[in-house]
């Protein structure tokens, strides 16, 4: 039996997570997309996105003047500018 | 001087290789889902900087893994085991050993009593044996982290975000470019994905 520790600390939201890791919202949208399934009218049976994501989204979108990630060719475009590939690094 | 600790960062320390990526994967996940931040060396790049850069890494997670399971030498000449894993440990061990309250670490393995003979150094400090499967590195995820109740997750509902993410892997990759699981762009695509999974479920 290895060693174990408690952790106490909050569990943070998708939003946190997507803020930690510096991810744009066109890509986050792109992701949620792929994990949901919810593309080429593929429509989940559950609501894709929670009131708080969906009110963050819109938000973001509509302070960047895009019409609303709902719109295909929208979310499918990630207008982050590519970083350049890194050598995948070996530990 | 030293970054500042990131509380729920772990500092995840395993090969970087095809054989490895189911594992790699569950990593991700079994962290992710126990609402931890897993961090990995993948995008330092080579160079004299880089043993700094992780020294930087190891002292800004709370928390780090050391996989030890890959003792096998490599299949390209000139043949090799790889040193990073036991040599990142060592960077974690006295990292913690000066700050006892800053860093804790952890030795997961694929079997048991390996340890014990690859590295006796170690004797007295149990790994957690993974038996070198997903399930086992859930499991023993779970062993070493414990949330509350209200707050855990169970083994099968891990495995169930890990199916999930394992089955768009190919999709998250291709959105990327990457032509590896073993970037540091996928590293941050997987934990997003994952979370964004979990946060589905």
């Amino acid at each position: 039996m290895g060693r174990s520790v408690t952790i106490s600390t909050p569990i943070p939201t998708l939003e946190e997570v997507g803020k930690r890791l510096k991810m744009s919202k066109a890509r986050q949208r792109r992701l949620i997309e792929i994990v949901r399934g919810d593309r080429n009218g593929q429509s989940p049976e559950r609501q894709r996105y929670s009131f708080a994501e969906e009110f963050m989204l819109e938000h973001s979108n509509s302070r960047n003047g895009d019409s609303g990630f709902r719109n295909q060719s929208n979310a499918a475009t990630d207008s982050e500018p590519r970083k350049k590939s890194k050598r995948a690094a070996t530990s | 001087m030293p970054p500042p600790v990131s509380t729920d960062a772990v500092f995840v320390n395993i090969p970087y290789d095809e054989g490895f990526r189911r594992l790699y994967l569950a990593y991700i996940v079994g962290l992710t889902q126990l609402g931890l931040e897993p961090r990995a060396t993948l995008g330092i790049p080579g160079g004299e900087r880089r043993l700094d850069r992780i020294l930087a890494l190891i002292q800004s997670c709370r928390y780090s893994i050391h996989d030890l399971s890959r003792v096998q030498l490599d299949r390209n000449p000139p043949r090799t085991p790889r040193f990073n894993m036991p040599f990142e440990l060592g960077l974690s061990v006295s990292w913690a050993k000066l700050n006892p309250s800053e860093h804790t670490w952890f030795v997961f393995e694929a079997r048991a009593r390996r340890v014990q003979k690859s590295l006796s150094d170690l004797d007295g400090s149990d790994p957690n044996i993974h038996d070198g499967t997903v399930e086992g590195i859930m499991r023993e995820i779970c062993n070493a982290f414990v949330r509350n109740r209200a707050a855990r997750p169970s083994v099968p509902e891990m495995m169930r975000t890990y199916r999930g993410i394992s089955r768009k892997l190919n999709e998250i990759k291709a959105a990327a470019g990457a032509r590896s699981v073993f970037e540091a762009r996928i590293f941050d695509d997987l934990c997003f994905a994952a979370k964004a999974a979990i946060s589905d479920a």
